[in-house]
C-alpha cells in the first residue's frame, strides 16, 4: 500500500487542487473524507457527496427529519445537507420573531413571522442549494444542500465528513462549499471505494472572504 | 546736488530721509502683513482642506449608508432577490429591477444608481446624465472585495467630464447575488455646498486627469476662466501648495488628490483655493490710512523744510546780494531781523564787516593820496591833480620846492619833530601860495601855480615866508627852500615830464642865489647825460672798466698794515678817468649804487681770498651807501659770498657814513645790527662832517670810528682841529671804539695822532690808493722794514 500511496502523491502533483489518499479500511461502513483548502486549512462546512456510479439499490434510504434552528439570531447549523423531499423544521428558540426566506431556485419560500417555539416545516423537494436568510436579521445566513443521492456528509470543524454506510464501488466524489472559488462548479473526483477503504482527503479552492453568519452584536436585537 | 539751491537741497534731503524711513516702515508692514496673511491663508487652507476631506468622507459615508439601506430593504430584496436566483433574467424582470432602482434612486436623491450582477455586468442603471451604458463605471475586484469585507466600499470616478463619488455595497438575499453602486456627482452645486460648510470663503474646483492632462469638472468659480487656469497651470502632481494669479487676483492654491486613478481610471483631484487679495482686504484700509498719513507727513515736511530753508536761505541770499553790492562799492548795511539766531548773528557780523571794510577803504584811499608822516597830500595825489589840470586849465606852472639842509636838521631834531617841521613847511608854502601843496619826496614839495605871470613874485613871497623860523615843539628852527619851475603847456604837456622838468629846474636852483630856477632844455640834457652815465656804469660793472684801488690802514701800535680800504676807480674807454664824486652821488639817487655795492663786495671778498691764499692777512674794507643800509637782504648776500670764498666774516670790514645812517636810522640800525651779528666789522666813515650826535653813536654796533680827513689834513697847523681830533679820539675810546684817521699826509700829523692815542692811520703819507699787486709789494716792503727796525732796535 506504500507504493500506491506514492502513486497518488505523484497524481497530486499533476492536479494541484486534488489530493486524496485511501488508507486500509477495516470495513466499508466506516468511511471518512478530510476536506482541506488550498490555503492549508481544513474546510469546515464543506458538503461531501458520494454519487454512486453503479446501480444502487440502497437509494430508498429513509429521509431523516432535520432541524434548522434559529437561536441567538443565528441559524444552526450553518450548512445542512438533506436528501430531496426531506421536511426540515425551523424551530425558533429566540424570544423574538424571525422571518426566514429563500429566493433560491431549489426552494423559494418565506416563513412569515413566527415566534418562540413555533416550528415551521418546509419540504425541500428539488435538488440544489438553498440560501436561507431572515428578513428581520440581516446577519443570519444558512445553507441547505439538497441532493437526490444517499451518501453525503457535512465536514465538521476539523474538515472531516464521515460516512456510516458506504458500499464499495465506483463513486463520483463531489464537494460543495459556500465559499468555493467557483460558485457554479463543484469539486468532483471519481473514486473507487473498496471494503478496505476507510478514509481519503480532498483539497478544494476557497475564496479569501468566507461566508459566515456573523453573530449579532451585543444587544443588537434585544 | 551741487548745483541745487540750498532750499531745494534741504527739502530733498529731508524728503529722502522721510521717504526712506517711511519706506522701511511700509516695507516692514507690507512684509509682516503679507507673510502673516500668507501663513494664515496657508493654515486656513490646510484646515479647510481637512474640513473639505472630512466633508467628502462624510458624504461618502452617508451615501454608503443609503446604499446599505437599499441593499437591505425588504421590499427591494423581495423584488430583486428572486430575479438573481433564476438562471436567466427575464426582460420583464430586468425592467422591474430598473424601475425599482430608479424609484429608489429618486427617493435617496442620488445622481447615479447601478446594479451589477456578480460578473460585474450592468443589470440596471439609473444614470441621469449618462445615457451610454458603456460609460458607466466598471467595478474592480478590489473594490468588490472591500465592499464584501466592510459592507461598503467607495471611490471617486470621472465619467464623461463629470465626477462622482461612488459607493458599492453587496446585495445579499441573503447570499451576495448582486452589487449596488450609488453615486453623487461633484457638480457645482455640491462644490457650493462644501464651500458653504468651510470656515473661510474658499473656492473649490474638481479636476480629473486623463491622458491629455488635467480637466475641470466643476467649480465654485466662473467656469471658463477656471477651465483655462487648469489647462495652463495644473500640470504637476497633486498635494501641493502654491500661489498663482487667477482672475487677476493672487490666490493660494491647494491641490488635493481625491482618488488616485488605477489603470485607465482617471485621477480625481480637487483644487481648494483662496484669494490672497481677499485675505489682504482688511489690511487695505490700514494701508490707505498709512498712505494718507505718509502723504500728509510728506506735505507737512515739504512745507516745513521749505519754511526752514527759506528762513536760512533768504537772509543768505540777502547777504549774497549785499556782498555783490559791497564788491561794487556800495556799503549800505543789510537789514537785520530781530532775534538771537545764527542768521541774526551772521548779519550783524556782516554789517560790522561792512563798516570795517568801508573804514579801511577810506583809510587806504586817504593813505594812497596822503603822506603818512605829515598828513600832506602825496605824490600820488599830485599826479592825479596834475592830470586833471592838464586837461582843465589852459596854462599853469608846476613848482618843486626842496627844503635845504634837511639832513642836518634831522641830526638835530628827532624823527617826529622833523615830520612836524615838514608839515609846517608844507602848510606855510600852501598858505603863502594859496594852493594845494603835496609832498613829493622826503624834503621836496610840489604844487601848481595858476598865475603864470606872477610866479617869480610868488617865489619871492615863499622865500620870504621862510624868514620867520618854524616853531617845532618849542624850538625855533630855521629852514629854507629852493624852487624849480616849469610851465604848462610851454615846456611839456605830459604830466610826468612836467614833474621831471620841475626837478631838473630844482637842480639848477640849488646852486642859484635867487633860490629858484626855471626849467631850460639844457638842464634836462645834463640830466639825461647823467642817466647815460648810469647806464654806462652798469655796463662798466659787467666789463672790466671798474677796479678797486686799495689804500693801506696802518696800525700805530704794531706799525703794520692790518687793513686796506677798497676805493672805486673807473677808467671809462670813452670818458677816461671818472671821479667817484661824479657818479656815486648820482648812482645813490638812481639806485644804481646797489649794483656797484654788489660788485664791490664780491670784488673785495675775492681779492681778500686771493691774498689769503698768498699768506697775506689783511682786512678789506668796503664803503656802503644809504641805499645799501635799506637792503635787509645785504647781510645774507654777504654771508653767501664769504662762504663761497671760504672766508671768515672778520676778513671783511664795512664803512658807513653818518649821513647814510641818518637817512632812515631805524631801518639802517636794523641792517647794521644784522651785519654786526654775523661778525662783520663796521666802522663810521667821515666822522665829524655831519651833525654827529653822541647819543646815537653808542647805539651803533660799530667798532671803529674814522675821523674825516677835513680835520686831519691841516692838523699840525690848526689848533681847532687838534682840539677836535684829540677830544674825538678820547670820546671814541671812552665809548670803546677804535679810532682811525684818514688824510694823514705828513709826519707832523703822524706824530700828533700818535700822541693823541689814535689807533690807525690812513693817508698819502702812508700810501696812496694802489692796485692790488702794488699792495702786495707795499706789504712786502713794510714787512722787510719792520724786520730791519727790529734788528736795529735789537742792535740798539
Amino acid at each position: 500500500m506504500i507504493n500506491r500511496y506514492f502513486k497518488i502523491r505523484t497524481l497530486q502533483v499533476v492536479f494541484l487542487n486534488l489530493f486524496f489518499s485511501v488508507a486500509l479500511p477495516t470495513h466499508a461502513d466506516d468511511f471518512q473524507v478530510t476536506v482541506k483548502d488550498t490555503q492549508g486549512g481544513v474546510s469546515h462546512h464543506a458538503v461531501v457527496e458520494l454519487q454512486p456510479l453503479f446501480d444502487d439499490d440502497w437509494s430508498d434510504v429513509t429521509p431523516v427529519v432535520s432541524q434548522m434552528k434559529q437561536q441567538d439570531a443565528l441559524f444552526t447549523p450553518f450548512v445542512m445537507a438533506v436528501q430531496t423531499n426531506t421536511p426540515v423544521s425551523f424551530p425558533n428558540l429566540d424570544e423574538f420573531r424571525h422571518q426566514v426566506y429563500s429566493y433560491s431556485k431549489a426552494k423559494k419560500f418565506e416563513l412569515r413571522l413566527y415566534g418562540k417555539d413555533e416550528s415551521k416545516k418546509v419540504v425541500f423537494d428539488k435538488r440544489g442549494i438553498v440560501s436561507l436568510g431572515c428578513n428581520i436579521h440581516d446577519n443570519m445566513l444558512a445553507y441547505i444542500y439538497v441532493t437526490d443521492g444517499p451518501y453525503f456528509a457535512v465536514a465538521d470543524s476539523k474538515g472531516i465528513a464521515e460516512f456510516s454506510t458506504v458500499r464499495p464501488g465506483k463513486y463520483q466524489l463531489s464537494i460543495w462549499h459556500p465559499d468555493q472559488k467557483n460558485r457554479r462548479q463543484n469539486y468532483t473526483q471519481p473514486v473507487t471505494i473498496t471494503a478496505d477503504s476507510i478514509e481519503m482527503s480532498a483539497t478544494i479552492e476557497l475564496r479569501s472572504i468566507r461566508r459566515k453568519q456573523r453573530p449579532p452584536e451585543s444587544d443588537e436585537y434585544q | 546736488m551741487a548745483g541745487l539751491r540750498f532750499q531745494t537741497k534741504l527739502t530733498l534731503v529731508f524728503l529722502a530721509l522721510f521717504l526712506s524711513v517711511q519706506g522701511a516702515l511700509l516695507l516692514a508692514f507690507y512684509n509682516t502683513v503679507t507673510t502673516n496673511v500668507g501663513e494664515q491663508v496657508e493654515d486656513q487652507l490646510g484646515a479647510s482642506t481637512r474640513v473639505f476631506e472630512q466633508i467628502i468622507a462624510e458624504r461618502i459615508i452617508a451615501l454608503g449608508e443609503k446604499a446599505q439601506v437599499l441593499a437591505r430593504d425588504d421590499g427591494f430584496r423581495s423584488v430583486i432577490g428572486p430575479v438573481f436566483y433564476s438562471e436567466v433574467i427575464e426582460s420583464v424582470d430586468k425592467a422591474t429591477v430598473q424601475s425599482a432602482l430608479e424609484n429608489f434612486s429618486r427617493r435617496i436623491d442620488s445622481d447615479l444608481a447601478i446594479i451589477y450582477d456578480l460578473e460585474s455586468n450592468v443589470v440596471a442603471a439609473s444614470s441621469g446624465a449618462i445615457t451610454d451604458i458603456q460609460q458607466l463605471p466598471t467595478i474592480s475586484g478590489e473594490l468588490k472585495a472591500q465592499a464584501d469585507n466592510d459592507g461598503v466600499a467607495s471611490t471617486i470616478v470621472a465619467i464623461n467630464g463629470h465626477i462622482f463619488e461612488l459607493v458599492l455595497v453587496p446585495f445579499k438575499a441573503p447570499d451576495i447575488i448582486a452589487w449596488i453602486a450609488l453615486g453623487i456627482e461633484f457638480d457645482s452645486a455640491a462644490a457650493e455646498q462644501i464651500k458653504a460648510l468651510s470656515p473661510i470663503e474658499l473656492d473649490i474646483a474638481f479636476l480629473y486627469q486623463n491622458q491629455t492632462g488635467y480637466h475641470l469638472a466643476s467649480t465654485t468659480s466662473v467656469r471658463a476662466p477656471m477651465e483655462a487656469f487648469v489647462r495652463d497651470h495644473i500640470h504637476h502632481d497633486t498635494d501641493t501648495l502654491f500661489r498663482r494669479s487667477f482672475g487677476e487676483q493672487d490666490h493660494m492654491f491647494r491641490h488635493i488628490t481625491l482618488e488616485k486613478g488605477r489603470g485607465s481610471d482617471a485621477t480625481v483631484s480637487a483644487l481648494v483655493y483662496f484669494s490672497m487679495d481677499q485675505a489682504l482686504e482688511p489690511y487695505f484700509a490700514v494701508a490707505i490710512a498709512l498712505s494718507g498719513v505718509m502723504l500728509i507727513g510728506m506735505i507737512l515736511l515739504v512745507i516745513g523744510s521749505m519754511a526752514i530753508a527759506n528762513g536760512i536761505s533768504k537772509p543768505l541770499r540777502d547777504l549774497a546780494t549785499a556782498s555783490q553790492r559791497i564788491a561794487s562799492g556800495d556799503y549800505t548795511e543789510v537789514a537785520c531781523a530781530d532775534g538771537n539766531d545764527e542768521i541774526t548773528e551772521l548779519t550783524t557780523s556782516f554789517n560790522l564787516m561792512i563798516e570795517a571794510v568801508e573804514e579801511r577803504e577810506q583809510r587806504i584811499v586817504f593813505q594812497s593820496n596822503h603822506d603818512v608822516e605829515t598828513g600832506l597830500p602825496n605824490r600820488n595825489f599830485f599826479e592825479s591833480q596834475l592830470k586833471q589840470a592838464v586837461v582843465k586849465r589852459p596854462e599853469f606852472v608846476v613848482v618843486v620846492a626842496e627844503v635845504q639842509q634837511l639832513l642836518d636838521l634831522r641830526s638835530v631834531l628827532n624823527h617826529t619833530r622833523v615830520n612836524d617841521l615838514i608839515a609846517s613847511i608844507g602848510k606855510r608854502i600852501g598858505n603863502t601860495a594859496n594852493t594845494q601843496v603835496s609832498r613829493l619826496s622826503t624834503e621836496a614839495f610840489i604844487f601848481i601855480l595858476d598865475d603864470v605871470s606872477h610866479c617869480e613874485v610868488m617865489a619871492s613871497l615863499i622865500s620870504n615866508a621862510f624868514l620867520t623860523p618854524f616853531d617845532v615843539n618849542g624850538i625855533a628852527v630855521d629852514a629854507s627852500v629852493k624852487m624849480g619851475f616849469t610851465r604848462f603847456p610851454m615846456d611839456s604837456q605830459d604830466p610826468l615830464k612836467l614833474m621831471q622838468y620841475a626837478n631838473s629846474a630844482l637842480d639848477q636852483a640849488r646852486n642859484s642865489a635867487k633860490g629858484y630856477a626855471w626849467y631850460v632844455e639844457s638842464n634836462s640834457q645834463e640830466f639825461m647825460s647823467r642817466l647815460t652815465l648810469m647806464s654806462e656804469l652798469r655796463e662798466a660793472l659787467d666789463g672790466d672798466e671798474i677796479k678797486f684801488a686799495y689804500q693801506p690802514k696802518r696800525d700805530i701800535a704794531s706799525g703794520k698794515t692790518v687793513s686796506v680800504e677798497a676805493l672805486v676807480r673807473w677808467i671809462s674807454p670813452s670818458r677816461g678817468f671818472v671821479s667817484p664824486d661824479e657818479f656815486i652821488p648820482f648812482a645813490e639817487r638812481t639806485g644804481d649804487i646797489k649794483h656797484l655795492t654788489k660788485w664791490g663786495i664780491r670784488q673785495a671778498i675775492k681779492q681778500c681770498a686771493e691774498w689769503r691764499s698768498k699768506g697775506i692777512n689783511v682786512v678789506v674794507a668796503v664803503n656802503l651807501s644809504a641805499v645799501d643800509l635799506m637792503n635787509r637782504d645785504l647781510p645774507g648776500e654777504i654771508m653767501v659770498l664769504l662762504q663761497e670764498y671760504d672766508l671768515r666774516p672778520a676778513s671783511l670790514a664795512l664803512e658807513v657814513t653818518e649821513s647814510a645812517i641818518m637817512h632812515d636810522m631805524n631801518r639802517a640800525l636794523e641792517v647794521l645790527n644784522m651785519l654786526s651779528a654775523v661778525g662783520l666789522k663796521l666802522s663810521i666813515d667821515d666822522y665829524g662832517t655831519g651833525y654827529s650826535s653822541l647819543s646815537y653813536l653808542k647805539k651803533l654796533p660799530v667798532s671803529e670810528l674814522k675821523i674825516d680827513k677835513a680835520f686831519v689834513l691841516n692838523l699840525a697847523n690848526s689848533e681847532e682841529d687838534k682840539i677836535l681830533v684829540r677830544s674825538t679820539i678820547e670820546l671814541a675810546h671812552n665809548l670803546g671804539l677804535k679810532v682811525i684817521a684818514e688824510g694823514v699826509e705828513d709826519q707832523a700829523s703822524v706824530d700828533l695822532l700818535t700822541e693823541y692815542g689814535c689807533d690807525t692811520l690812513q693817508g698819502y703819507f702812508i700810501c696812496r690808493p694802489v692796485p692790488a699787486n702794488e699792495i702786495e709789494e707795499f706789504l712786502a716792503i713794510e714787512a722787510r722794514d719792520a724786520t730791519e727796525t727790529t734788528e736795529t732796535s735789537d742792535d740798539a
